[in-house]
């Protein structure tokens, strides 16, 4: 049980997360990992706390008494096999090649509901094409939520043409179709505007394809790769049958799922795997992966 | 003593996994994405999911001997690997079509000239992966010529023709297209623009032929070629494609790649070749 204690508070205390509510409780004796530490408390470490470190899987461990847990959940590892966390990591941290991974690239995920507003240029046969399709994948994925609105003001996802008002000023002199996804410092995606050059995407089936190649990417500031055949919205090709496959909803929910941390870089996560794997071979005891908020 | 003979048994035994001996060390199979019963690669990379595990589908090692440049190919295999990746940029990448093409010509074209058009790019039907048809309905197309009363102007205002007749008789005087193209360099739509306020007919025909036949490969055109070459600068509007025309496109569509190729690539290839049966 001291192992589980010790890994529930280790991870992702220092992360902002949606979750069901938990009260506050106070735990006596934590061990937490020296990094996590050093985030959380901002005093240096006494003689005395030395005195009660622990070495565990070439990792210190710093005692912390009366350690007071935050409003959150505690939600189990969420184990993923190695080939498919190999292909998660290069889409959700938009790594190109794995083997020169920047382990400082964040994942990239939205906390808040998607609402969208269209542009009145966009037709309304493209408009429900999309969101139809949107529901269809938010319907699929836990914590993820999508609107259509009426008002921009009430949207944080905006879809429109070359042409319209300029709802995205950074994107007054792009010369091509494009996105602009704005997060805040925990990695969190707040707001997005694709717009699309209709001179070039003539017609609504091609509108509406783009439209959908962007909402995908934009759930997570995903990068495609070169591993997978065409018709996976995750492939850097295009297919005139892309479509949602099994491989591409499994992505997706598992960056919405919390059964791992959120908003974190690549080396936490894999830092975070490595312990979770190791807990889970050693003692056949699932990680919970603690979210507060 | 019998360490060593291991070694030696093992690194036999493993080099064919390593060395750059087959078609898929160059162009990387992808992983199917769809759950199939299909024989799997060997080798091949895989996902395991939750319910399925996907591979990389058994493909069968293409045919390279449109690569091969002997004495009777060298001249348009070098014109090809010209066109395809310029003359000395080795890292300038192949940009092929895959997906049928479907056009779309804007009503505002004479008759004639649409007519004469389709007539003549029905020659290359008989081309693999190369699939072009037109439509009367641009919702269908993903390949639009549009007329525009728009200046057109590709070359800049600062580009000097030696002469006002050599400036009209230009194709791109008065001409563009724009393609659009996916991660992997492979176009699936595209748009040419055209004003045609200041061309006759026959001038407007020439003008589309030789602008689509380029936007089949991002060709260049050159004052070099045979005249009856729809990339020669002194094109003769000819009914029929050349032979060598034709032949570039067999290149080019040999084999829709699965992955980037560049001219280095390209070189990797031909090697391959000499070694295929």
């Amino acid at each position: 049980m001291k192992h589980v204690i010790i890994f529930l508070v280790l991870i992702c205390f220092y992360l902002n997360g949606q979750a069901q509510h938990q009260k506050n409780d106070t735990l006596k004796h934590v061990y937490i990992t020296l990094k996590s530490y050093k985030q959380k408390y901002k005093k240096p470490l006494t003689q005395k706390d030395s005195l009660s470190f622990l070495f565990k899987d070439n990792d210190t461990l710093v005692l912390v008494e009366n350690y007071l847990r935050p409003n959150g959940v505690g939600v189990p590892y969420e184990y993923k096999d190695s080939t498919f966390l190999h292909y998660y990591k290069k889409i959700a941290f938009r790594t190109k090649s794995i083997d020169s991974l920047d382990k400082k690239q964040t994942m990239r995920y939205w906390k808040d509901d998607i609402k969208v507003f269209f542009s009145k240029s966009v037709e309304k046969r493209t408009r429900n094409d999309f969101m139809s399709f949107a529901k269809s994948v938010a319907n699929q994925v836990d914590s993820l939520n999508i609107s259509e609105v009426k008002h921009v003001e009430d949207s944080n996802y905006i879809v429109y043409y070359f042409g319209d008002y300029e709802y995205e000023s950074r994107m007054k002199h792009y010369k091509n179709s494009d996105f602009y996804l704005s997060w805040n410092k925990h990695q969190q995606i707040y707001s997005c505007s694709v717009k699309i050059d209709t001179d070039l995407y003539f017609n609504e089936a091609l509108i509406q394809e783009i439209l959908k190649d962007y909402f995908i990417i934009t759930l997570g500031h995903f990068s495609k790769i070169n591993d997978f055949s065409c018709e996976s919205y995750f492939a850097d090709c295009y297919s005139k049958n892309k479509h949602l496959t099994n491989l591409d909803i499994e992505l997706i929910k598992y960056h919405y799922s919390y059964g791992i941390c959120k908003g974190t870089n690549l080396e936490t996560f894999e830092e975070q795997h490595e312990i979770a794997k190791e807990t889970l071979n050693s003692h056949n005891r699932k990680v919970r992966f603690y979210h507060p908020y | 003593m019998m360490k060593l003979i291991l070694v030696f048994c093992f690194n036999f035994i493993l080099f064919p996994a390593f060395a750059q001996n087959s078609y898929f060390d160059i162009v990387k199979p992808r992983i199917d994405c769809l759950p199939n019963n299909k024989p799997a690669l060997q080798n091949g990379e895989y996902i395991v999911l939750t319910k399925d595990t996907l591979y990389t589908k058994m493909r069968l090692e293409p045919d390279l001997d449109f690569v091969k440049s002997t004495k009777e190919r060298r001249r348009i295999v070098s014109r090809y690997a010209s066109q395809i990746f310029r003359f000395e940029d080795s890292t300038s990448i192949l940009k092929q079509w895959n997906s049928d093409i479907v056009v779309y010509l804007d009503k505002q074209i004479p008759k004639e000239v649409s007519e004469n058009l389709m007539t003549f790019y029905e020659q290359i039907n008989e081309i693999n992966n190369l699939n072009i048809s037109f439509t009367s309905k641009l919702k269908d197309a993903n390949y639009y010529i549009k007329v525009t009363s728009e200046k057109v102007n590709v070359y800049g205002e600062d580009y000097k023709f030696d002469s006002e007749e050599e400036r009209l008789k230009d194709i791109y005087t008065g001409a563009t297209y724009r393609i659009i193209t996916d991660n992997n360099y492979k176009n699936y739509a595209g748009v040419l623009k055209i004003n045609i306020s200041n061309s006759d007919n026959e001038f407007l025909l020439k003008q589309l032929k030789q602008m689509f036949f380029i936007s089949l490969g991002q060709f260049y055109k050159y004052y070099g070629y045979e005249e009856t070459s729809l990339l020669s600068d002194k094109y003769n509007n000819s009914n029929t494609i050349s032979d060598n025309d034709l032949e570039l496109l067999r290149m080019h569509y040999a084999i829709i790649y699965e992955q980037k190729i560049n001219g280095n690539t390209f070189k990797a290839l031909q090697e391959i070749q000499k070694n295929q049966r």
